[in-house]
């Protein structure tokens, strides 16, 4: 196994101009196609997008952690993610509240930042849900906070493996003089392009708000209340899910839409009480939809994926947009049978990797 | 710029070849243009999110002038900091934005979006980076006829310069030793204004969609 360097900084034009029947390809035209998937390979993506939960968190004297479940679907390329949370504080008196071991932080200051640095513990592209939390302490009265962001992103490689996992293409294959042969080079950069599940795939929408809070010195754990109580037989949008924009990846030349995986992260309030989610693009008219039985599901899960049908990007277009139109997919829920609730806490919505 | 030939990937079956058997031109500019379209779709959804019901608002933070509006933009959301990937001309994919927006009493205001590096300066309106807005509407929707950027509802950077940094990270998670590696650090932020001249003025942000795009 080699290492490979990729240059991360920039990506090289692809020398079309010089790849022509009936003359040979260079090894510098090799190099410059296999440096283009190293690139894509090793930038690392963006996992979770930046999103604001649609709900403040109410405050009085006391320590809070606010539990979040975040839905990853990793790249098996990256090794370290940064994980970024955004929240302000808002209160009629001016009291003070400490955050994450930020010492004081003044009410009226606009924002307090968290950053967490994470090595993974092993190497996959299998989805997975974390747990992230908001702890602070509140010293007033009447405050609330408000999360303005969560992100999540992929830290780029500064080596990548040449194997069928990492997909880095060495390219000192490729040498001056020498016909390229299948399993010298060609192999390699076909696997790594042929039906492209892995490298650049899109985390198109995420979303999350509390699920649990802790608040003491009261000793009660609040698990189960968050998130959107739906009791409508018909099908209601879900907070935050209100039509956001989605485009996937192109990836065939005819293209015009792509099937993506969608969870929610949801509970029925008793295990008498069924529902659904759904979730409707607006191009596609599609509508996939996760049945939640409350014999298996009265805490909150994640559920299995269903497939989504939207809008792919139109390479020819100024904004990439299926003619001219933004594509919004809506979550949408109802209970169909019992007299309990069904709690929407949070949803992702992804392109299915390997 | 798709810089691939096809705009998407050919598929090819790896049992037709022979393992030494020379690659010809053909497929070479297939596979060339397979790689092209491979780091073109590469890009990443950057912020996607709407809030219908706790929009977010900086009226707490303004600087305000004896009118009691806010004298000058200020900062009303920011993601944080992204890989932004580069294209092979030099300049940065571009970012397709969209922004959710309304003020709270249906007076004039003025929302920027804008793309920049870890050490770049908040631009002024009418460059490539950023997207400008005026609206008074207090009925929540998603702006259009963003003057600016490149003319098409996208912002970008014209070279990485502003947002490279070294960043230390793991070679790999084994035996773990740590290097650097080249990190083109961007955030994309909203800022604002009420212009309208009213006490009171405040602008209420209920979603952004921002993501890379290789750009035509």
């Amino acid at each position: 196994m080699t290492l490979v360097r990729p240059n991360v900084a920039a990506r090289f034009a692809v020398p079309y101009q010089f790849i022509r029947n009936g003359e040979p390809v260079s090894a510098s035209d090799w190099n410059r196609i296999a440096a283009d998937i190293n690139y894509a390979a090793a930038c690392g993506r963006v996992i979770v997008p930046s999103f604001k939960p649609d709900t403040e968190l109410d405050l009085s004297d006391g320590d809070y952690t606010w539990t979040f479940s975040i839905w990853l679907e990793p790249s098996w390329q990256a090794i370290q993610r940064l994980a970024f949370t955004t929240y302000r504080f808002h209160n009629a008196t001016g009291g003070i509240i400490r955050a994450n071991g930020l010492g004081a932080v003044d009410v009226l200051s606009a924002k307090a930042n968290n950053l967490q640095l994470v090595t993974v513990g092993a190497q996959s592209t299998t989805g997975t849900a974390v747990d992230l939390t908001i702890d602070l302490t509140a010293q007033q009265e009447n405050g609330f906070c408000s999360v303005d962001g969560i992100q999540i992103v992929e830290i780029p490689r500064a080596r990548l493996a040449d194997d069928a996992n990492e997909r880095g293409i060495d390219a000192s294959v490729f040498t001056s003089g020498q016909p390229i042969a299948w399993s010298l080079g060609a192999e390699d950069i076909r696997d790594a392009t042929a039906d492209d599940a892995q490298i650049g795939r899109r985390v198109l929408l995420h979303y999350a708000e509390p699920y649990k809070t802790s608040r003491q010195p009261s000793p009660a754990t609040e698990s189960g209340a968050g998130g959107e109580a739906v009791t409508s037989s018909t099908f209601v949008t879900v907070r935050g899910g209100s039509g956001s924009p989605v485009l996937a990846r192109k990836l065939r030349t005819t293209d015009t839409t792509r099937v993506v995986k969608a969870r929610a992260f949801a509970r029925a309030s008793s295990s008498t009480t069924t529902g659904e989610v759904r979730f409707v693009s607006s191009a596609n008219g599609a509508a996939s939809a996760i049945t939640l039985d409350g014999s298996v599901t009265t805490d909150f899960a994640w559920s299995s994926a269903v497939d989504l049908t939207v809008d792919c990007e139109d390479l020819a277009t100024t904004q990439g947009l299926q003619g001219a139109a933004w594509d919004e997919v809506s979550v949408e829920a109802r209970r169909t049978a019992g007299a309990g609730n069904i709690h929407v806490c949070g949803w992702v919505i992804y392109e299915a990797g390997p | 710029m798709s810089t691939s030939l096809f705009e998407g990937l050919i598929r090819s079956e790896a049992a037709q070849w022979d393992a030494y058997a020379p690659a010809d031109t053909a497929f070479a500019r297939g596979l060339a243009s397979n790689a092209a379209h491979l780091a073109d779709s590469s890009a990443q959804v950057v912020a996607n999110w709407r809030a219908d019901d706790f929009p977010i608002s900086r009226d707490e933070d303004a600087a305000l002038n004896d009118l009691g509006v806010a004298a000058r933009p200020y900062a009303i959301w920011s993601s944080q900091l992204f890989h932004h990937r580069m294209r092979p001309d030099g300049t940065s994919y571009r970012i397709r934005v969209r922004v959710r927006a309304a003020t709270v009493n249906g007076n004039a205001a003025v929302i920027r979006v804008i793309v920049r590096g870890s050490s770049g300066v908040v631009p002024n309106a009418g460059e490539i980076n950023a997207l400008t807005y005026s609206f008074s509407s207090s009925t929540p929707a998603w702006l259009t006829g963003g003057t600016g950027g490149d003319g098409s509802g996208n912002i970008y950077l014209r070279s990485g310069s502003e947002a490279l940094t070294d960043r230390a990270t793991l070679i790999s998670l084994s035996p773990g030793d740590t290097t650097t590696v080249r990190y083109t650090a961007s955030i994309v932020q909203i800022w604002g204004v009420p212009t309208g001249g009213g006490t009171g003025d405040r602008i209420r942000i209920y979603g952004v969609h921002a993501a890379e795009y290789i750009g035509t």
